[in-house]
């Protein structure tokens, strides 16, 4: 049935392209009005780069469960739709993990892992594709599941646009990285617990209430519709200074308090390089009383977060990553299947090695 | 202490290290610690088949998550001070030497098997131990540090009393004691193993184990008390009876009644003073009647001596001169006035060398050389060469039956004339070579413990001593002639000698001497491991095992010299018996 489908659709192998601009918006950013208030912790003409002092983080106030995701996958084939437009076929391993940290070692207590092949089903006949499914999902040494994707706004882009249509894969593909770690978040529901990347998406406002503490690290935030003052208070920052906490209230499933930190000096690729934002749901925040005893937190919890910073230099990342998130991607990377192996076990059922084609 | 069957690890085979069918890699538990020299298992299924392998665990590594100096300073900012959050998290791994695959696989183990330590059945079975024609334990098997071990560390006797190979050599520096210990260890457990096979088999089963035992004493009169109780064995009575019987020895005690035999002294027919040891011991002196008789004139002249053609030569052909009778019983010659004493034969060739007519191939000088070097070892051995005696004076005499103690023959009391010490080895030596090439009774040994072979047999010597010991390791098992000998450095011993020995025992040695020629045959980490031992631990090699095994030997029960040998009062024998109870 899997070379029947392929054959109809006219499959093509095809590899890992060069990345080209962003076609559609990235990531899972809210988008929307800019709903910013900046000077809930200072007034924006009294923004500067604030020293954290040295004062420890109590229990409960910086994280002991660390959840980490990992998406690595590549197109694999092309098959054309019965109206002719390029459809790649997304292969790829997702996974989450959930790190505890106990005294100061970690454990790994939660893992999961998912198998998936992702592509845009619309354009076929729904009988071949529930038969397609079945028959991926049946090659032993494959078990791989497919996950469907959506066309992509045909407004915006050209379903003839391939790489338009390999980003809408990717992406739905990214989604399901993100319902494992909503899984792993959920594993250690009692857990003070630091995600890789930011909150929105994760959980909602009700479950920010009722857990303790979680705090978002992002590592690459896109630059967020600050004024001047603010942007020039976030890049005059040195290594363990903050930006004053705001109030990110865009429209989203929880509202932040967030503030940028940087986290090393060194090198600088960037004038950014190093900075990262900070997310802490803002129901969260609100269980200090308003004014200096909510600073003291963001001033503890990133004071925190500076001295749990990766130092291991021939990491790429160094500068804007944590140790715990570095161990955590080093504990899930070997549980998963090398990306060629994959490859070529799809190809082999797929009928596209020499000498085993039918 | 780590129960058997703990799983300690997983098999890890990532680039660089790579498991081979020799070789494997394990990264070690968090909660576990893997030492060097533990046994482990790991099983893997490999095609079709379930593969079980026994490995002995190399050496051991840490590896921490930090690539270089750098970022180790760097997780504490520079300065040790700082308590970096989180701690460093590496990884133990450990190396693996496989010693066995069963069924046999000519293939390492997959990666992620479990591997766990093993049992005493597993350690048995890696070294072999169920294919050994006759196992002998000998020690304790070292299952990483401290006192765990894996059963007993056994040696196959095949190899040790000329089946499959003979001989036995141990090396380790001087002052531990060790290498005595070793052999005497084993002289006691195969006079044992032979009033085993006595009563198993019956006295008259002409298959069964005969021994002569020969110890030479070097040092002292150390060995002159082996059968007394070790004083520090008494001390410690429990923990070393409790190593016996682990290995399968419920009744470590002294030889019994063993034969001492010491230097005649000059002009006495009593032997040298042996300190603490006196009236059981034998002296022990040629006639040049002896000398004749028993064909070892030339045994009296070192390398120096007769390295060159013309001394060599005149030495035989005096030796010839000075001989009548057959040559299966050759006699000192008594007519044309033949010297019939030392004395005598010195003063023959004193009076006659400058007579052309007398050996007149060989030119003055020769017969000067000759002489010259008669008389220094004539004099210098006055009392074991008998210099006025004529007949028959105390020549050793190696029993040709099985004996069921050792003969210690010392050669201590000739120290300050080391070719002498050489010629009293050759003297036995040859004696017992002619016995058993002339009649080979079935099952019986002998067993000769010579330390110092460096002395005997160096390696740059081609004399006639060396010859004959060489000769004794190349073909002596065929002859039911075993060599355990023991040296400082083999690398000073003639290679012959050495390469000889089926078994060879390691004690601490010196980390140059390790690095010789001779002990290419041990892995790098078996001699990192050499270097580095304690008192009571010997490597033991032989050419069954793929690696040497590390066993602790049990302390002796017997004394190893005068200052360790128990007093013996009367009330000994009463409160030995009750230790023995209590125990």
């Amino acid at each position: 049935m899997i070379r029947r489908f392929l054959r109809t659709y006219q499959a093509s192998p095809v590899g890992v392209t060069p990345p080209r601009p962003l076609a559609i918006p990235d990531e899972d950013e809210p988008t929307g009005e800019s709903q910013y208030n900046l000077e809930v912790e200072r007034d924006l003409t009294l923004w500067e780069p604030l020293i954290l002092p040295e004062s420890p983080a109590a229990p409960g106030e910086f994280p002991e469960w660390f959840v980490d995701g990992s998406h690595i996958g590549q197109p694999v084939l092309c098959v054309r739709a019965p109206q002719g437009y390029p459809i790649p076929l997304w292969i790829a391993e997702v996974g989450a993990v959930g790190l505890r940290l106990q005294g100061r070692r970690f454990v790994r207590e939660f893992f999961a892992i998912d198998r998936v092949l992702g592509f845009i089903g619309e354009p076929f006949p729904w009988q071949e594709i529930e038969e397609f499914m079945l028959a991926m999902m049946s090659v032993p040494e494959l078990a791989i599941r497919v996950l469907l994707a959506r066309l992509p706004d045909s407004s915006i882009h050209s379903w003839f646009d391939y790489e338009a249509m390999r980003h809408q894969i990717h992406n739905r593909c990214q989604n399901e990285m993100l319902k494992l770690e909503v899984l792993a978040l959920e594993a250690a529901p009692n857990l003070p617990t630091l995600v890789d990347g930011q909150l929105v998406g994760r959980l909602g406002e009700q479950t920010a209430m009722n857990r303790p503490l979680i705090v978002g690290a992002v590592k690459s935030p896109r630059p967020p519709a600050f004024p001047p003052q603010g942007h020039t208070t976030m890049l005059n920052l040195k290594a363990g200074q903050r930006t004053p906490y705001y109030l990110d209230a865009r429209p989203s499933d929880v509202a932040l308090a967030s503030w940028f930190l940087r986290l090393a000096d060194g090198p600088r690729l960037a004038p950014n390089w190093g900075i990262v934002r900070i997310d802490v749901p803002w129901v969260q925040l609100e269980r200090y009383p308003e004014g200096a005893s909510r600073s003291d937190f963001v001033n503890r919890l990133s004071r925190w977060l500076v001295d749990a910073r990766c130092r291991i230099d021939s990491y790429a990342r160094m500068p804007i990553s944590l140790d715990p998130i570095v161990r955590a991607e080093e504990s899930l990377k070997p549980l998963m299947t090398p990306i060629l192996v994959l490859v070529n076990r799809f190809y082999r059922a797929a009928g596209m090695f020499r000498g085993d084609e039918s | 202490m780590i129960p058997t069957g703990t799983v300690l690890g997983r098999v890890a085979a990532p680039p660089e290290h790579e498991s081979t069918s020799n070789v494997f890699y394990f990264w070690v538990d968090r909660d576990q610690s893997v030492e060097r020299t533990q046994i482990v298992t790991t099983i893997s299924r490999i095609g079709s088949r379930e593969v079980r392998f026994v490995g002995v665990v190399q050496e051991v590594y840490r590896r921490s998550r930090q690539k270089d100096i750098s970022e180790e300073a760097a997780r504490f900012d520079g300065r040790t001070g700082n308590h970096p959050p989180f701690e460093s998290e590496g990884v133990t791994y450990a190396e693996v030497a496989i010693l066995r695959t069963d069924p046999i696989a000519h293939t390492p183990p997959t990666e992620e098997s479990e591997v766990r330590l093993a049992s005493a059945h597993d350690a048995a079975q890696g070294y072999g131990v169920d294919r050994m024609g006759q196992p002998l334990a000998i020690g304790l098997l070292r299952n990483g540090g401290g006192e765990q071990f894996a059963g007993s560390a056994t040696i196959d006797l095949d190899f040790l009393l000329g089946k499959n190979g003979g001989h036995l050599n141990v090396n380790g520096i001087a002052g531990l004691g060790t290498k005595s210990t070793l052999l005497l260890i084993l002289n006691w457990l195969l006079l044992r193993e032979v009033e085993r096979q006595k009563r198993e088999l019956g006295i008259s089963n002409p298959r069964r184990l005969q021994l002569v035992p020969v110890i030479f004493n070097v040092k002292n009169f150390d060995l002159f008390f082996i059968d007394r109780w070790n004083t520090e064995f008494r001390k410690n009575e429990l923990t070393a009876r409790n190593d016996w019987r682990m290995m399968g020895v419920d009744d470590p005690r002294p030889f019994e009644k063993p034969r001492f035999m010491a230097p005649q002294q000059k002009g006495l027919t009593t032997p040298v003073p042996t300190g603490g040891r006196t009236g059981d011991v034998k002296p022990y002196g040629w006639t040049l009647s002896d000398i004749i008789e028993q064909r070892l004139f030339r045994y009296l002249f070192s390398e120096d001596d007769i390295g060159t053609a013309n001394l060599g030569g005149l030495v035989s052909e005096v030796e010839e001169w000075l001989t009548s009778g057959t040559p299966e019983q050759p006699r000192l010659r008594t007519t044309n006035d033949a010297p019939q004493t030392f004395d005598e034969l010195l003063q023959w060739f004193k009076v006659n060398k400058s007579d052309k007519d007398f050996f007149g191939d060989f030119l003055p000088g020769t017969k000067s050389s000759f002489y010259r070097r008669l008389k220094y070892i004539v004099m210098e051995g006055d009392g074991v060469l008998i210099r006025q005696g004529s007949g028959h004076g105390n020549p050793i005499i190696i029993p040709s039956d099985g004996q069921t103690s050792p003969i210690v023959i010392d050669l201590h009391g000739l120290l300050r004339v080391p070719s002498l010490q050489r010629f009293v080895v050759a003297a036995v030596f040859d004696q017992i070579m002619r016995t058993q090439t002339a009649k080979q009774v079935p099952g019986l040994k002998y067993l000769i413990t010579l330390d110092e072979l460096n002395r005997f047999a160096p390696k740059d010597s081609t004399d006639p001593i060396t010859q004959l010991l060489e000769l004794v390791a190349a073909e002596g098992r065929s002859q039911g002639i075993i060599l355990l000998g023991a040296q400082q450095q083999a690398s000073l011993v003639k290679s012959r000698v050495i390469e000889n020995a089926a078994i060879r025992a390691i004690g601490r040695s010196g980390t140059l001497e390790l690095a010789a020629e001779v002990w290419k045959f041990l892995s790098g980490s078996a001699r990192t491991a050499a270097a580095q031992l304690l008192p009571e631990e010997k490597l033991l090699y032989q050419p069954s095992f793929r690696e040497a095994m590390l066993a602790k030997i049990p302390f002796p029960p017997f004394a190893l010299s005068e200052n360790d040998a128990e007093v013996v009062t009367d009330s000994t024998p009463l409160r030995l018996a009750r230790a023995e109870a209590d125990f």
